[in-house]
């Protein structure tokens, strides 16, 4: 049995690029992070962490809980303080960041085939640890170096795209609730 | 900042390392390429909505600091408001109408280069984003990914006020603020043209 599968791997790398709701939060968060530049080291070791716990969550619990409902509100939230551009305390970064690496971690899972293997699973969540990290650094580090340029102006209208498009689904997301 | 370029390049080679092992025909990519291009076309393909947006860049260039980057941050949240009017089934008579008269007013408002305070100028835009807003909104639930549909004409519409915004900027020179003037009669004209098919 191979220890690592490249094509599951690479599924799970995919994974928060083909889910929208995914990437708008990882962006949101990214560029707030990087918009207010501080300890990004430890934020980004506290989402590896909660991202993690989020999946070893979900194969002992199980939730009925809309994650992605959540997930557009959390991205939202921080569209919306990314345009307002305020100088937040870490305490709220820091809370953003935990529960974003936690439901993104719950909201994550590969598709059930039967007869899968334990360590296909696990090639497809390390694929999809690895993009989520990259992701958020990169978004963080664009974010961190447009800060300065501008006024940070390009930030604050990315942030207002994004929470354009999150109140959009949110809205139909709760008309058809 | 050294420190922070040199940890993007890393990251930029990883990605451009990891990007052509990935197969573009995968049938999810397709469909997510799919609703982004449907919805950034979607503002793009209407005349009427580009004039709109290209005079909204072009009025911020005119009224400069800070209206140039906070119109095209007002006019995408309230659109959203109009948006949601349209998701909810909220009727706004007179849609066209509306959409019409942001080219006839907004470009009228270039090519007399009138500069009201921004408050007022942010309402302006603010009211016609409702119109806008609603004709993307009541097309939102047909589409088959909302959310990526949405971020499509939302990337759409800004590029417009980008394009405006660029194009505004000829008024460094001269010369430059009379063609950019000229534009927004045009826009007006095009306007006044959807206006009377409207009525």
């Amino acid at each position: 049995m191979d220890f690592f599968s490249s094509t599951w791997f690479m599924q799970g790398v995919w994974h928060p690029l083909q889910t929208p709701a995914h990437l708008i939060l990882v962006v949101a968060l990214g560029v707030l992070i990087g918009q207010h530049g501080q300890r990004l080291r430890v934020i980004l070791l506290v989402f590896a962490i909660l991202l993690t716990m989020g999946f070893v969550i979900k194969q002992m619990v199980t939730f009925n809980l809309n994650k992605e409902l959540i997930i557009v509100v959390l991205a939202l939230i921080s569209s919306v303080l990314i345009i307002l551009r305020l100088t937040l305390p870490s305490t709220i970064i820091f809370l953003l960041t935990l529960l974003s690496g936690i439901l993104l971690g719950l909201d994550s899972s590969p598709i059930f085939i039967p007869g899968m293997g334990e360590s296909s699973r696990n090639n497809w969540l390390l694929g999809t640890s690895v993009s989520f990290y990259l992701s958020l650094t990169l978004m963080m580090l664009i974010s961190t170096l447009l800060n300065k340029y501008w006024n940070g102006i390009i930030l604050r209208v990315l942030g207002s795209w994004i929470a354009t498009s999150a109140i959009f689904v949110l809205t139909l997301m709760l008309v058809k609730h | 900042m050294q420190m922070i370029k040199k940890h993007l390049t890393a990251l930029l080679l990883i990605t451009i390392i990891i990007l052509p092992s990935l197969t573009f025909a995968h049938s999810d990519i397709a469909s997510l390429q799919g609703g982004f291009s449907s919805g950034f076309m979607h503002p793009i393909l209407g005349l009427d909505h580009v004039v709109a947006m290209v005079a909204v860049g072009l009025w911020g260039v005119f009224l400069g600091r800070p209206a140039i980057w906070i119109l095209p941050i007002i006019f995408p949240l309230v659109m959203a408001f109009g948006g949601a009017l349209g998701v909810v089934g909220v009727p706004i008579s007179g849609i066209e109408i509306g959409i019409a008269l942001s080219g006839v007013l907004l470009g009228l408002a270039v090519a007399f280069a009138f500069t009201p305070p921004l408050w007022v100028a942010a309402i302006i835009v603010g009211a016609f984003a409702i119109f806008h807003g609603h004709a993307h909104g009541t097309e939102l639930p047909n589409a088959t990914g909302p959310l990526i549909y949405s971020l499509g004409f939302v990337t759409g519409t800004g590029l417009l006020h980008l394009l405006g915004i660029t194009f505004g900027e000829l008024t460094r020179w001269p010369w430059g603020s009379k063609v950019v003037r000229i534009g927004g009669a045009t826009i007006a004209c095009i306007g006044a043209a959807f206006l009377l098919q409207a009525l």
